[in-house]
């Protein structure tokens, strides 16, 4: 059985739904008994989450003038 | 919006869609360049000019990549250009391996057996909008991924922002792909890490 340290190295893979089915299983498997594992491959996973949503939330840039004037112009 | 939807609008003229175009991608182009000149005046340079560049060269774009992949083919070589100009090393500065310190927090974390000293907590559902310390998570995230490593904001806002794959991101970097993961690991392991602080606080 998968150590929590092994574990907790592959929780990115996991999350992100990479690695082998076998080391998925592995960790699966542990994680079946390990509610300290699982909590971390949650708070892994709810990480890449708000990195997503954080990123994807549009800032209130405003656009240069001079590069919306060159836009306008293209567009004429 | 989609990606042939944008580039249809913009050679339209449609000046909403260049605002939500460079609401959307500004931050990232400003990131990775970033990355690559080492400045952050420098980098809003090299992003004002590849705006310009775009724009001049909306009628050129073929379709053959995605335009926002286009977008950031033409922002890393104006970085690159710019970086040489500048005297600057091209290669992106990547942290030494010994620097990773939320790494070493982590590994602090277990016994000499493999399991858990100091176990994490089961967090509630944590929603972008939720409030910790006065603010809403999803700004506490943007301001932890503003003090990462260059090259780990460039990394992750092409990943998880812009949805680039690791391999576009290799080759936009000039890195190995493996070296994209690292990075990435790294970052979102320090996010967690400072959240998980935080949430903690919170509860105190």
């Amino acid at each position: 059985m998968m150590s929590c340290r092994e574990v907790c190295a592959q929780a990115q893979d996991y999350a992100d739904g990479h690695g082998s089915n076998a080391s998925r299983v592995k960790i699966r498997l542990h994680m079946l008994f390990c509610r300290n594992c699982t909590s971390f491959v949650d708070q892994t996973r709810q990480t890449g989450q708000l990195a997503r949503q954080s990123l994807n939330k549009n800032s209130d840039t405003v656009v240069d003038p001079k590069l919306m004037a060159e836009f306008k112009k293209r567009s004429e | 919006m989609a990606d042939c939807d944008l580039h249809t609008r913009l050679l339209g003229g449609d000046e909403t869609a260049f605002t939500e175009a460079y609401a959307s991608l500004n931050p990232s182009m400003v990131r990775v360049a970033g990355a690559i000149v080492g400045s952050n005046a420098t980098a809003e340079e090299v992003a004002q000019e590849t705006w310009l560049a775009v724009i001049g060269g909306l009628t050129k774009f073929e379709g053959k990549s995605s335009f926002k992949n286009w977008v950031f083919a033409i922002l890393s070589n104006k970085a690159r250009t710019r970086a040489k100009r500048d005297g600057r090393n091209v290669a992106l500065v990547l942290e030494p391996d010994e620097d990773d310190s939320a790494q070493n927090t982590l590994n602090a974390r277990f016994n000499a057996d493999g399991t858990w000293s100091d176990p994490p907590a089961l967090w509630e559902e944590i929603t972008p909008e939720r409030i910790l310390a006065g603010r809403q998570t999803w700004q506490i995230v943007r301001g932890i991924i503003d003090k990462l490593p260059p090259a780990q904001q460039a990394i992750l806002s092409l990943l998880e922002g812009e949805k680039l794959s690791a391999g576009e991101i290799a080759s936009m970097l000039g890195l190995s792909q493996g070296n994209v993961r690292v990075h990435l690991h790294r970052a979102r392991e320090r996010i967690r890490q400072t959240l998980e602080r935080e949430i903690a606080a919170s509860k105190k």
